[in-house]
């Protein structure tokens, strides 16, 4: 499971280098997130750029992973390839989850933000 | 009529190298990239289906898939010896509420619908000891703009 953090003061990138989240992965990346977020910045940014595929159990990771950060914290998405945006529109989630177009964006929103 | 058909185990990272096996071979018949888009989110999440439920907990259950390119659509069948599906028929596959409070989100659910959303013609079929799943994925209707 290919997952890096990069902290920029007040928010992580988790930066996903996996093809695909499915069934055969989505146990392994949401315990690993869990480890990645546990301590650090509040706002964690996820970047999907690489990731082609997501079922519905990735999709379900995804909302476990925001889930287990608890109150406080932010999950964001940055750089959601066509197929996996069309997952999040279809089932309603890319309304719960705040979406950049890259990570950089997600950022930037930071720096505007302060 | 181009058809390719392969057989897997009922594991979930059997579906996962039966799926980009299948994509391989239908972009070898030049299939529309996002007509197969398509017809992967389906597969996927009916092969995760099987695996987790109507093959769970037995050992050596067979799956098959069977893709064909009829005209512009690929029509899908799944095969597998695994359980009958509760009720006889198809789950209504509804989006589950989202909730107002985060606890609330729900963290599945979602298969059915994405399957009911994308697919059409869908049949469920209980043989002697098989289950048949069939539907078809159409081309979508090129949009303009946003």
């Amino acid at each position: 499971m290919q997952l890096n953090r990069q902290d920029f003061g007040d928010a992580m990138v988790i930066t996903v280098g996996e093809p695909r989240i499915d069934a055969a992965v989505a146990i392994q990346f949401k315990d690993r997130l869990r480890e990645l977020t546990g301590n650090g910045p509040d706002r964690v940014v996820l970047d999907l750029g690489q990731v082609g595929f997501l079922d519905s159990s990735g999709l379900g990771a995804v909302v476990a992973a925001l889930k287990q950060l608890g109150p406080g914290r932010t999950l964001e998405l940055a750089a959601l390839t066509p197929t996996v945006e069309k997952v999040f529109r279809l089932t309603r989630m890319d309304t719960v989850f705040t979406i950049h177009p890259d990570a950089d964006h997600a950022i930037g929103d930071m720096w505007q933000a302060s | 009529m181009p058809t390719e058909r392969l057989g897997l185990s009922a594991e979930a990272i059997a579906v996962r190298e039966a799926l980009t096996a299948l994509r391989a071979a239908w972009r070898g018949h030049g299939i529309d990239p996002a007509l197969w888009d398509v017809a992967e989110q389906v597969l996927a999440e009916a092969l995760n289906n099987v695996v987790e439920h109507a093959q769970a907990g037995r050992d050596g259950g067979a799956i098959t898939v069977e893709t064909s390119l009829q005209e512009a659509a690929l029509a899908c069948e799944i095969r597998d010896d695994g359980a009958p599906m509760p009720g006889g028929g198809l789950p209504a596959g509804e989006l589950a509420a989202l909730g107002d409070a985060l606890p609330d989100l729900p963290e599945g659910g979602f298969g059915w619908f994405m399957i009911r959303t994308l697919a059409c013609d869908l049949s469920y079929r209980r043989m002697e000891g098989w289950n048949s799943l069939r539907f078809r994925i159409d081309p979508e209707p090129r949009r303009g703009g946003g």
